[in-house]
């Protein structure tokens, strides 16, 4: 008996540290990636309701689809997509600093960017402190991911740079209650108003 | 030493662990952390502050404000009108003395809670100035200048 608690007592550095290994090994194999690290904090909110996060408030108006898009204020010009328009109506507002909203959307497995073919008439201009800015994001997407019964996509806005700030989530129901659809949508230019 | 084993007492192993471990924040803080620091403290505290009505010299140069204009309508012909609730204020400033080559300056105005760009009106020799959209109910109480790094080098009370 004696002999055999001897032989424990001998073994237990070699078992303490094999068991000190294999635990840093397992930390190490799950260690956050840098995106989870400095991932922004989201603020999640429907069509219509207003989402306030740090610095930055925005609702979703609604959603309009269709092939073309028709802007009205200088340069006039109609642009055919090679896929389909999804334009956003929103109004976004900085609480506190200046600064470019930023945003993507997320169409099925897809991200996608506003499209830099409306630059004078979209949304993107620098926010100030308390000034809402009214108007429209467009996106460019293939037709099929937005019919109508298709899965809920999702507007994200946030402020210079997400990384550990405040980003807006807002998820748009593809039904006839949260869009509409024309064969040619109108870019109205952006308003802005203080609050 | 201890029973002649030739290993170090535990108190002295400690001492050593912690020795190095002094050196080692001994370095990182003045070095590493510090830096950091300073250079985001320099973006939220102003270097020199300068009160209403008054000049100060900072690195040869005299800054002091020279005037401040609210407007409900924008001035300058052919320009957009102001944003619904908005007001247009405009503030110059006056710099003496050597600008050194290749400095550029942001003005930004402040109420101690919220911060708006200005958008830079043509400078005149020793003067800069500034001209701001802000909401009608906001109460402006500072000029920042503002280097391109985002540290406040002098602020101007108003």
């Amino acid at each position: 008996m004696r002999l055999r608690w001897h032989g424990l007592r001998s073994m237990a550095p070699a078992l303490a540290v094999t068991a000190a290994i294999a635990a840093a090994a397992a930390l190490w194999h799950n260690l956050p990636e840098p995106t989870d690290i400095y991932k922004p904090f989201d603020v999640h909110a429907a069509v219509g309701q207003q989402a306030t996060g740090h610095g930055i408030t925005a609702i979703v108006d609604g959603v309009r689809i269709g092939p073309k898009v028709h802007t009205v204020s200088p340069p006039e010009k109609t642009v055919q997509s090679v896929g389909t328009w999804v334009v956003v109506d929103a109004a976004v507002a900085s609480t506190r600093d200046f600064g470019l909203p930023r945003t993507e959307l997320i169409v099925g497995p897809n991200t996608y960017g506003p499209s830099d073919r409306f630059f004078l008439t979209a949304l993107g201009a620098e926010l100030q402190a308390g000034i809402t800015q009214r108007g429209s994001w467009a996106f460019e997407v293939p037709p099929d991911l937005v019919a109508a019964g298709a899965d809920p996509i999702s507007l994200r806005v946030w402020m210079n740079d997400e990384r550990l700030d405040s980003r807006i989530v807002v998820t748009i129901p593809l039904d006839d209650q949260h869009v509409s659809r024309d064969d040619v949508v109108t870019l109205e230019p952006v308003r802005k108003a203080a609050k | 030493m201890t029973g002649g084993t030739g290993r170090l007492a535990l108190w002295q192993r400690n001492v050593i662990g912690a020795a190095v471990a002094a050196v080692a924040l001994g370095v990182i803080i003045p070095f590493d952390l510090w830096p950091q620091w300073a250079d985001y403290r320099a973006t939220v505290e102003p270097a020199h502050v300068i009160e209403p009505r008054e000049s100060l010299a900072v690195d040869g140069q005299t800054w002091s404000v020279a005037d401040v204009r609210h407007l409900r309508r924008e001035p300058r012909p052919g320009a957009p009108a102001l944003p619904e609730g908005t007001v247009l204020t405009e503030v110059t400033v006056d710099r003496a003395g050597v600008v050194p080559p290749d400095t550029y300056v942001i003005g930004v105005l402040t109420d101690g809670q919220q911060r708006w760009r200005g958008e830079s009106l043509a400078p005149t020799q020793g003067q800069l100035a500034w001209n701001f959209v802000v909401p009608d109910d906001a109460v402006p109480t500072a000029l920042d200048i503002t280097m391109l790094d985002g540290s406040i080098p002098i602020r101007l009370q108003l």
